[in-house]
């Protein structure tokens, strides 16, 4: 469906959420979070175009092998994944974005003074604040923090309202 | 395979150190001022200790410069009595906000994070001391198992690395600009940070100041 298709005098523009992950480089948090939230939707059939991006710039650098490793354990594929910043088109596009650290939160509202009413922590929807970044750690660990973005993806999407 | 992935103007540091020095050194007390660019978090740490016996965990764990070793991952503070004194920091154009303070240990926030050249100020009981420069954190380049960057000038250079669960991998080097990687770190992230550090002596007790920055060189596919 285009972008500015209207059926029966109904806007059918945007009417799929958009919705953005961010973490720092794009190649743990977020793309799991990223399929976690496409897989969950599908599952809910709810309409959600989902996208993650780094606030640290990094592009094109594939997910990191522990994040491929436990993202194929719950059956979803990163292998396609490649890192990609933030841009000014992508804060346009998103209607919710989902940080992971406060300092994400910072970064982008220092960066897009109008994210601030699209801005929130992914981590506030499962109890949590933030969300660790795992780099650096065991798979083990990577495998705690794909469950932690699985459970706060899934309260957002839960408490997402339905368009239209 | 490993892939550096923040070349521009990346550091970090997970643990407060005392690079540059030799041997286990027993010491009084220690401020350190790490800074992770990956992480975008910058802490400046203080910490006094009751009896110069004390080893330190953060310490380089008898690693000699130009040696790799496994050091066993401690809880922080294990194995070291802090003394209480009245401690207090300065780092010009930085917010400092406490982010956690015990008896004889006190870490701050640094806002907004430091750039290479921030010298940061400590006061112990009324006495300051100026700790090094944080050191620049140049961009790396990797070619198989060569590292190479351009030298800053820093008294060390480390790669920290997960070796097993309760295992660290570390490495002193020194800043030459190259490096060969141990062949126990050609799996898993590394952690590479710059480390300047000298002694002072503050109430006739030896005191280790350092100031690190560096960022991770992240395993890929």
């Amino acid at each position: 469906m285009g972008a500015t298709e209207r059926r029966s005098g109904v806007s059918y523009e945007n009417m799929a959420y958009n919705i953005l992950v961010v973490c720092t480089g794009n190649i743990c948090r977020s793309p799991i979070a990223e399929v976690l939230l496409r897989d969950y939707a599908q599952r809910r059939q709810r309409d959600i175009q989902v996208k993650s991006a780094s606030v640290l710039g990094l592009v094109d650098k594939p997910a990191h092998r522990h994040a491929q490793a436990v993202a194929k354990e719950a059956g979803l594929d990163l292998s396609r994944h490649r890192s990609q910043p933030v841009t000014p088109e992508l804060a346009e596009w998103a209607d919710y974005v989902l940080g992971m650290e406060i300092q994400h939160s910072s970064k982008l509202r220092a960066r897009y003074p109008d994210l601030e009413d699209k801005l929130l922590l992914l981590g506030s929807f499962g109890g949590m604040v933030e969300i660790q970044d795992p780099l650096g750690s065991w798979r083990r660990r990577f495998r705690i923090t794909r469950d932690e973005l699985q459970r706060c993806t899934q309260a957002f999407l839960d408490q997402l309202p339905r368009k239209g | 395979m490993i892939v550096l992935l923040l070349a521009c103007a990346s550091p970090g540091t997970q643990s407060s150190t005392t690079p540059g020095l030799g041997q286990p050194t027993l010491l009084a007390g220690q401020a350190s001022l790490s800074v992770d660019y990956w992480r975008k978090r910058a802490t400046l740490r203080v910490q006094t200790f009751q009896v110069q016996e004390s080893v330190l965990p953060e310490d380089r764990q008898g690693v000699a410069m130009g040696d790799c070793a496994k050091i066993q991952a401690k809880a922080t503070g294990e194995g070291m009595v802090f003394e209480a004194k009245q401690v207090s920091a300065m780092c010009p154009g930085h917010t400092l906000t406490i982010e956690d303070q015990h008896s004889g240990a006190t870490s701050w926030r640094l806002d907004p994070m430091p750039q290479a050249g921030l010298v940061c100020t400590i006061a112990i009981e009324g006495v300051s001391e100026k700790l090094p420069p944080l050191p620049n954190s140049p961009a790396i380049a990797q070619q198989g198992r060569t590292l190479s960057w351009e030298p800053v000038g820093a008294d060390e250079v480390r790669l920290v690395s997960l070796a097993s669960q309760n295992e660290s991998g570390v490495c002193r080097l020194p800043d030459l600009g190259s490096a060969k990687l141990p062949r126990s770190m050609t799996r898993g992230d590394i952690l590479v940070t710059w480390h300047s550090a000298r002694l002072a002596e503050i109430q006739k007790r030896p005191m280790s100041l350092s100031a690190t920055a560096g960022t991770w060189l992240v395993e890929t596919p």
